[in-house]
């Protein structure tokens, strides 16, 4: 709630905006998808391609993005609630589930996400967050 | 008369840009509609009681109908989109004669037509923001936003008959603290200052580019110290952009800097967007440069 709430303010606050979302380099995430039926472990990266004419209109570039935004997104939902319970009403979780339900790999199949970060004071990546078997 | 010149040529100017940016906006949208449909991630019911929660002040029905009926009902019907497009070029162009030859009543219609148009852009681009919990477009969505407040005070401007357009005035000002503050952040971080932030940046961006690549290729040949050399251009220029205003070539090559700047970034980044917003942003630093040195 807090990153909608910081963004409709700072939205709101557009003649004095905020410019303060550069260039800081954060823990490093990375999403997993795991498949019950197989048990096997893939990673997921919202990968796309660049090509000149992607200057006007570049939508899956952006998509990509969100989808990685989503997934930072959640990581810093995780650290603000007080409840695990909570995890499964965050819409974070529920915006992260569905963009993984759609994927190829998951599709028919029950499925979990497992969020493995890593940040300064280690040097491989650390479990982070496992979520519930979730239906297709 | 030449500054009076310059003030119409900017107006018709922005809102040629001001529409570009919304029709790439809504076309970019338009083709990943099924997110934000009943089914998709984007679903109005995955983000509800996120949405409700954070704006109690408003009733649930009208806030429903604003973010998400509204909304799709833009999408599906671009044709009524693209035809306010063609609507507000045709009022700027109109507007832009009538203040050329004599301001008349017709000139005040035209002028409230484009303040009207106006307001929708922003509330509908207010609309995506929320929707998308402020990360459809990250930064560049706060740069828009700055471009259409901007215009709608010159549109005032134009209407109380003001000879300087405050509009870009606010526009660059905002440009410059946005470069600056960016330097700020980057001085102040010890990963920029020893050039690894660079580095960081290209390895673990999603995108797939041929500069890219060709960049991450070169990595390992190239030395921390050019990585330190080109991180520390970076910052000097970001902090000291206010010294554009001082002359001519200084202007120019802060310009072309921006210009260079914003189209790597695409290019290695994808970022399409931020090349755009700040690229037109950069025409009003020009008329606050140009305002300076004619009087």
């Amino acid at each position: 709630m807090s990153i909608l709430k910081s963004n409709f303010w700072q939205l709101s606050r557009v003649f004095l905006p905020h410019w303060g979302f550069f260039d800081i380099i954060g823990d490093d995430i990375q999403l997993y998808i795991e498949i019950e039926q197989t048990r096997k472990i893939e990673v997921i990266s919202f990968l796309y391609d660049i090509k000149l004419s992607n200057l006007f209109f570049n939508q899956y570039a952006h998509f990509a993005m969100l989808q990685k935004n989503v997934v930072e997104h959640f990581v810093s939902d995780l650290q603000n609630i007080s409840d695990q319970g909570e995890v499964y009403s965050l819409s974070s979780y529920k915006i992260l589930s569905q963009i993984l339900k759609n994927l190829e790999q998951v599709k028919e199949n029950n499925f979990r996400f497992i969020i493995k970060i890593k940040n300064n004071n280690h040097l491989d990546y650390q479990n982070y967050f496992q979520s519930d078997w979730i239906r297709p | 008369m030449m500054i009076t010149n310059v003030i119409f040529n900017f107006t018709i100017y922005y809102f040629f840009a001001y529409a570009w940016l919304h029709l790439s906006l809504f076309f970019e949208l338009s083709k990943t509609t099924n997110n934000i449909t009943a089914n998709g991630p984007w679903a109005y019911q995955n983000t509800r009681s996120e949405i409700e929660n954070s704006l109690k002040w408003i009733p649930t029905k009208i806030l429903k109908f604003t973010l998400n009926d509204v909304l799709l009902h833009f999408i599906r019907f671009q044709k009524i989109f693209y035809g306010l497009i063609c609507i507000i070029i045709f009022l700027a162009i109109n507007s832009h004669h009538q203040i050329n030859s004599t301001f008349s009543n017709a000139t005040l219609v035209y002028l409230y037509g484009l303040i009207i148009l106006q307001f929708l852009f922003i509330f509908l681009h207010y609309v995506v923001c929320i929707r998308f919990r402020g990360l459809y477009n990250g930064g560049s969505d706060m740069m828009m936003m700055v471009i259409g407040i901007g215009q709608l005070i010159n549109l005032c401007c134009l209407i109380h008959g003001h000879h300087f357009m405050w509009g870009y005035l606010f526009i660059a000002v905002n440009l410059v603290i946005s470069y600056f503050k960016a330097g700020l952040v980057k001085a102040r971080s010890i990963d920029w200052i020893s050039g690894q932030a660079l580095v960081y940046f290209i390895e673990h961006t999603n995108s797939r580019s041929l500069l890219r690549s060709f960049v991450l290729l070169n990595t390992k040949n190239m030395s921390l110290f050019f990585w330190k050399c080109l991180s520390y251009s970076v910052i000097i220029i970001e902090l000291s952009m206010p010294l554009a205003l001082i002359s001519h070539s200084l202007f120019w090559f802060y310009a072309t800097w921006a210009f260079i700047f914003h189209l790597n970034n695409f290019l290695i980044f994808g970022l399409n967007r931020f090349f755009w917003t700040w690229v037109l942003a950069w025409p009003s630093f020009y008329y606050i440069f140009k305002v300076l040195h004619t009087y």
